[in-house]
């Protein structure tokens, strides 16, 4: 039997369950950001707008540049300071994915990205949204299944664990309601 | 309970039927299991097969030596098989739709392309077929 386990991490872990929202926002849950500007603040929004990671201190992780780091690196801040994004650990990522299985499987083929949440290839409207997992040296531009985050394969267990940093921006003024995060892979 | 199920033959006559021959544990899947047998005895597959729990029988093209109509003579051969389960998972403010979907895959490698055989593990009834021309097997 297979399952995903989505979290948020932070000071302590907040789930996120399928229906649920990550929001990106300015400097407080559910305050804006400028257009242009990357987020402040990530949090986990249940289906009835209730804030689920309020007391967790969510991790953010914050996109600074796509090359300006240490030999073309990107650079993200995830709350100590601007630093290339191969410097983030584990617990500094924004999303904890976990996949388990009963049997120990190997799993392939990973891949993470945003969409319009009703298309995985078209991308979401008006978002520019990037992500990177923990090891990479650049953010990669997850709109549509097309620009999918390519996660590294891992051996047989029955726990497998992806660590992602991401980042998002709005392109226009207006709560982005056509967005949506998925994950695909392939176990044997 | 799984209800669709992998079926090979091997170079050396033998059938293998998944939780028959080989039973997914928390230490390997069945799959796995059967690579492994394959390498350690120095065998190949030469056919994969899924199988439901309704009967339906879905075939990749054989590299079996002894068709029964010339056809299957003509064509050219599998250089391999591989099989998995692909499943996509969403996070997404729509609880009226589905947040999951699983299918399992076979396919058949050529030199120059993949043929794959995909069913859908929560409505066994739809399958599809897929050329990938990347030859890289994961």
């Amino acid at each position: 039997m297979a399952s995903f386990t989505w979290a948020l991490q932070g000071a302590t872990p907040t789930t996120i369950d399928a229906t649920d929202k990550i929001q990106f926002a300015g400097a407080t849950f559910g305050s804006p950001i400028t257009v242009g500007s990357y987020n402040d603040s990530t949090h986990v929004e249940s289906s009835v707008g209730a804030n689920d990671s309020s007391g967790n201190t969510p991790n953010n992780v914050k996109f600074i540049s796509q090359s300006g780091g240490t030999s073309g690196d990107s650079q993200a801040d995830w709350g100590d300071g601007t630093e290339d994004i191969d410097a983030i650990t584990n617990a500094e990522a924004t999303l904890k994915i976990n996949f388990s299985h009963t049997s120990a499987v190997t799993t392939t083929n990973a891949i993470f990205y945003a969409y319009n949440g009703t298309t995985p290839a078209t991308a979401p409207t008006d978002i520019d949204v990037r992500a990177f997992e923990v090891g990479d040296t650049n953010f990669t531009e997850i709109e549509g299944s097309g620009k999918a985050l390519t996660l590294n394969d891992d051996t047989a267990s029955t726990s497998h664990d992806y660590y992602i940093g991401v980042s998002a921006s709005p392109a226009s003024v207006g709560e982005k309601t056509a967005f949506a995060f998925r994950i695909e892979l392939t176990y044997s | 309970m799984k209800s669709i199920k992998w079926q090979v033959a091997l170079s050396n006559g033998q059938q293998m039927l998944e939780d028959n021959d080989f039973v997914s544990d928390v230490e390997s899947s069945a799959w796995q299991k059967l690579l492994k047998y394959v390498q350690e005895n120095d065998l190949e597959i030469t056919s994969l097969s899924l199988l439901t729990s309704d009967n339906r029988t879905f075939n990749l093209p054989s590299g079996g030596k002894r068709p029964r109509f010339k056809a299957f003579y003509d064509v050219e051969k599998p250089i391999g098989f591989n099989f998995g389960h692909h499943i996509g998972y969403d996070v997404k403010d729509n609880s009226g739709e589905k947040h999951e979907e699983l299918f399992v895959f076979i396919e058949a490698i050529y030199p120059n392309y993949r043929l794959q055989l995909w069913v859908d593990e929560n409505n066994s009834g739809n399958c599809w077929c897929l050329v990938n021309t990347s030859t890289e097997v994961k």
